[in-house]
This record gives structure tokens, sequence and C-alpha cells, in this order.
């Protein structure tokens, strides 16, 4: 009986699945981010070599997240993770003036990739805890999101340290994608 | 070919790697370490390395030695640098290992190190751009590749007295040897991601020695530059790190002579940004030559949304039909103090006058939330009818088998 009852709730009550990818350049904080969502405090991280994935609930939506390593040579990686990926999450480290350039060329070389030609994109411009953080506007900027045409995008400015901003960029996410899916 | 060496990373962390001081991580003496901090030119464990990341970029900047690509810049500063020699200099200034590695690399110690360690790579990058390329250039970079590099180094452990000094000594040898990077520079250019390592160059036979007794921790580089520095390249300013691709496009504007502060972006793009007046308080520099794309950055998003803590496509672009740049400042400045912008904001109020964009906004999504709620519910509605009609049924047939 109780099993029964759980599956009309969750018939009545469907949890959506989203697929959501997560790259940036090393060190911009895509782990923090994601254990931050995930678990609600910062875990200190090593490199990611490989990946991780998690699925976080939210607004009754199971964003499985899957956060993939930044460095140079196993950013080929990436496209692996192309397929099915409804949503794109880049992160920039705002901070980093002298790679923002190598930002912009990572994000529109794959978004220039035909399986990722549906997926939206939320952009986290983090680390504005810093000090010399550069703000949201300038990273977009910077970023050229203006070149990148019909395709829908969202900047947030966040801190993945204080949790700032990220839930922000998680309502995008699921109000933007729930409106394309139907 | 010489120069095909030095833009070898591999052949670079070969040789530095087989320093016994290079064999352990500067902050734990784990074995083996496979990260750097390219802004202290020390290797480090990944643990270690994780710490340095957290402390931003601006502090220090970590890289793999298997995983990234490194530049010239980056690998000259790790030859220049070196776990020995931060060491020293740490320890100088009171810095004892097992400190803990956020206030040891906030203090002012470590800065300092960086500035020494990024004007004498600067340094010597400017001096190498400065020399032609000459085929003598690259046997001198062989000869240098090799054993004089350890040379220095190990003159620099038997005269710990010499600590400050020391590090010092080791610059000038490299002097000597500038044009061996000459060589280097041009490869560069073609290249993206800019192997065009040209450290193995600078040490020579030093003689400490001599250096020994005039202690100025702050100027690490002696001018043994016998070659003309043609580019003035200004390209120290944020101590840190080298921007190699500012230096290629040095050498190939050489002759302008251009001071290469500016933003550049892609080389096309040049004029752009001159255009806009972006601020040239932070030297950007576009890496313009390993992407395959060439994009062109605005000052766009600037303009519109001053402060916005974020941005949507809709937000950016609905403003495209409006022909006035005065509708698109007002509309701008509706964003400004947003933390966020969405495409979405943009294109939503195209057809909306500028003040009106915020409300409009809100209602189109409110109204198109509503539909949807509505959609959702109905078919809520439907599948559970079905459901429990065939629960019902389910119920029925069962208690009608029991029954009978």
């Amino acid at each position: 009986m109780g099993g029964a009852i759980s599956r009309l709730a969750k018939r009545f009550f469907p949890k959506n699945g989203v697929r959501i990818l997560m790259v940036g350049l090393d060190a911009s904080g895509k782990t923090t981010i994601l254990y931050k969502l995930k678990l609600g405090e910062i875990v200190s991280t090593v490199p990611t070599i490989g990946f991780n994935v998690e699925t976080i609930e939210y607004r009754n939506i199971t964003f499985t997240v899957w956060d993939v390593g930044g460095q140079d040579k196993i950013r080929p990686l990436w496209r692996h993770y192309f397929k099915n990926t409804q949503g794109l999450i880049f992160t920039v480290d705002s901070n980093d003036r002298e790679r923002i350039p190598e930002a912009r060329n990572e994000l529109h070389r794959i978004l220039s990739e035909s399986e990722l030609s549906n997926a939206v994109v939320l952009v986290l411009a983090n680390k504005q805890d810093l000090p010399n953080a550069m703000c949201a506007t300038e990273v977009a900027d910077k970023l050229a999101l203006h070149l990148l045409g019909q395709r829908s995008w969202y900047i947030q400015s966040t801190s993945a340290i204080s949790g700032q901003g990220l839930y922000e960029g998680l309502d995008w996410l699921s109000n933007t994608i729930s409106t394309t899916k139907k | 070919m010489a120069s095909e060496i030095f833009n070898d990373k591999n052949a670079v962390f070969k040789k530095l790697k087989s320093k016994s001081e290079n064999k352990m991580c500067f902050d734990c003496n784990a074995k083996n370490p496979t990260w750097a901090s390219v802004t202290y030119g020390i290797f480090l464990c990944i643990d270690c390395s994780a710490v340095h990341r957290s402390l931003g970029v601006h502090i220090s900047f970590v890289r793999s030695t298997n995983l990234d690509s490194w530049t010239p810049e980056q690998l000259r500063t790790m030859t220049f640098g070196g776990n020995n020699r931060a060491q020293v200099f740490f320890k100088q200034h009171g810095w004892t290992d097992g400190g803990k590695i956020e206030a040891k690399y906030t203090s002012r110690a470590a800065e300092l190190y960086r500035q020494i360690l990024s004007k004498e790579v600067a340094k010597s990058m400017a001096e190498d751009a400065g020399l032609p390329p000459s085929p003598v250039a690259s046997q001198s970079g062989q000869a240098s590749n090799g054993l004089p590099d350890i040379k220095t180094s190990e003159a620099i452990k038997e005269k710990p007295i010499a600590r400050q000094e020391t590090p010092e000594v080791s610059d000038s040898p490299k002097a000597p040897h500038v044009f061996v990077t000459s060589t280097i520079k041009k490869p560069l250019g073609a290249k993206k991601s800019g192997k065009t390592g040209g450290l193995g160059a600078r040490k020579l036979t030093t003689k400490p020695n001599e250096s020994l007794y005039d202690q100025k921790p702050e100027e690490p580089v002696i001018p043994v530059v016998s070659s003309t520095k043609s580019t003035p390249p200004a390209v120290t300013p944020l101590a840190s790190r080298f921007e190699y691709v500012e230096a290629l496009q040095t050498t190939d504007i050489n002759s302008n002579g251009a001071s290469v502060t500016g933003h550049v972006s892609a080389p096309k793009s040049s004029s752009f940004f001159a255009d806009f007046g972006m601020d040239s308080s932070y030297p950007k520099r576009t890496s313009s030559n390993s992407s395959k794309v060439q994009i062109q950055e605005t000052d766009e998003a600037r303009k519109k949304f001053t402060n916005a803590k974020s941005i949507s496509s809709a937000q950016f672009f609905g403003d495209q039909g409006k022909s006035a740049d005065v509708d698109a400042q007002a509309s701008l400045q509706k964003f400004s103090g947003s933390a966020a912008i969405s495409s979405a904001d943009l294109f939503g109020d195209r057809e909306d006058i500028p003040l009106d964009l915020t409300a409009g906004d809100l209602i189109n999504r409110l109204s198109f939330q509503a539909q949807q709620d509505i959609s959702s519910l109905k078919n809520i509605a439907g599948e559970t009818g079905k459901k429990l009609s065939s629960l019902a049924s389910n119920l029925m047939t069962d208690l009608q088998d029991r029954i009978l």
C-alpha cells in the first residue's frame, strides 16, 4: 500500500531530470560550486582529474550536474559529456583577468559543437569574493556573449565560498529548461 | 633544432625535475610533485596545489606539469625559480617550513619574491625578443640547456650565506644566452599554446662568489645585457604571471615598439578596443593565436548593464531594435545594480518602450509561467484520472478474484 502511494505521489509530482554539464578553465571553482550546491558547505578540493557527478534537487527538479576537470590537456574530454546536455554551466574565475580570453575561446569553441546546439548557457562569474574580481557585465563583454546569437544565456555573478548567486543561476536554469522543453 | 627543444615543456620539466631540490613538494615534502605554482617557480604536490589554487591567481597561479600547457614565460619562471631558491628566500625572511600556507604566501616576503621573479623573467624575455634570431643562438641555447643550469643551482647550494644574492646571480648568467631565446620567439608567434620554451637558455657558469656580498635582495637582475633591447614590453605589471602572448605580439609588431599594455584581443580587433576606449587599468592580453575562433570583445554589456550582477541574453539583445542610443542607455540603466543579465531579459523588451522593460518582462514571465502551470496541472489531472481508474479496476479485479 505504501509503495502504491509513493508511486502515486511520484506520478502526481513528477521530478524532471535535467542533465547539466559544468565546464570552465582550471581553478575556476567548478568542483567547489558543485559541492556547495550538493552539500551546502565548502569542501576543500584538489584539482579535478576526470569528473565529479552529483544530483542536486532544486525546485522539484533533479539536476544531474557533471563537473569535468579543466586542465588544458583534459579539455578535449569535455566533448564526451556533451550528449543530451540540456544546460551548460560555464564557470569563470572573475579574478583571473589574464586568462579571460582563454575562457572566451573555450566557451565559443564548445558552443560551436552541434551536440550543444540546444543547450542553454549559464555563465557563472565566480570568485566575486576576491578583491579584484570583474563584475558580471565585464565578464559578459570579455566572453563576447553578444556573439552567442539566438541561444539563451544568462550570466550570474557568484561566490562559491559564500554561495551568493548560485541559486539565482539555478533558478534561471530551471525556468529556461522547463520552458524550452515544452 | 634547438628551438624545438625549447618549445618542449617536457624537456624543460625533465631537466628541472632531475634536480633534487625539485623532487619534493615545496610545501609538504611529498615526493615527485607534478604541480607547480608558476608565480613562485616552485613544484607542489596535488594536495598543496589545492591550497594554492584557493588563494586566487593573484597570489599563486597553479599549473599541472602534466595536464596543462605552458607558455615560454611560465617555463622560464620555473627555471629561474625552483624550490631551492624559493626556500632560501623564504627562510631568509623568517618563513620556515611548516608555516601556514596561506599566511606564508600572502606575506610581504612572498610578494617580494613574486616581483623579483617576474622582473627577471620579463627582463630576459625582453632581451630575447630584442635579439634577431641567429643560427648561433640555437647552438648556445642547446649548450645552456644542458649542464650549466645545474651548475648554477649547485653553486647556490654551496653558498648559503649568499642567499639573497644567489638568486640574482643565477640571473646574470642568462644574459649571455640571450640570443637563444630570440630564436625561440619566432616559432611562438605561430603557435598558439606557446610552448616556445626558451627556458633552458639562461644559466651559464656562474660565479656566485663575486656577487655574494652585495646584498640587494630587491634587485635580483644584474644588468648584464649586452644586447640592445629593442622591445620595451611593459610586461611586468602584475608581477605574477607573464603573458607570452603579449611578448609575441610585440615581436611581431616590433617595429612599432608598441608598449604592450593595452587590450589586445584578436589581432584584427585591435582598433576595436581603441574605439571603445576600454579601461587600460588592467592590461588584457588576448590569446587569440590559440583560438580557432576569432572573437571580438566589446564593452557593450558594460555600457548597458553597468553593475549588473547578472545579464541574460534576452536582456542583452532586447534593445537591439531600438535605434537610438539614448534608448539603449536608458534600458541599460535599468540593469545597473543587478547581479545577473539573461538573454531573455534582453529579448523580452524588444517592442517595449525602454522604461517598461522590466515591467513588461515580468508580466511576460508571469503569464508564461501561469500558462505553463495550468497546462501541467491539466496533465497531472489527466494522469491522476488514469491512474485512479486503473487502480480501481485493479482493485475490482483483485476483489473479484478473491471472492471467486
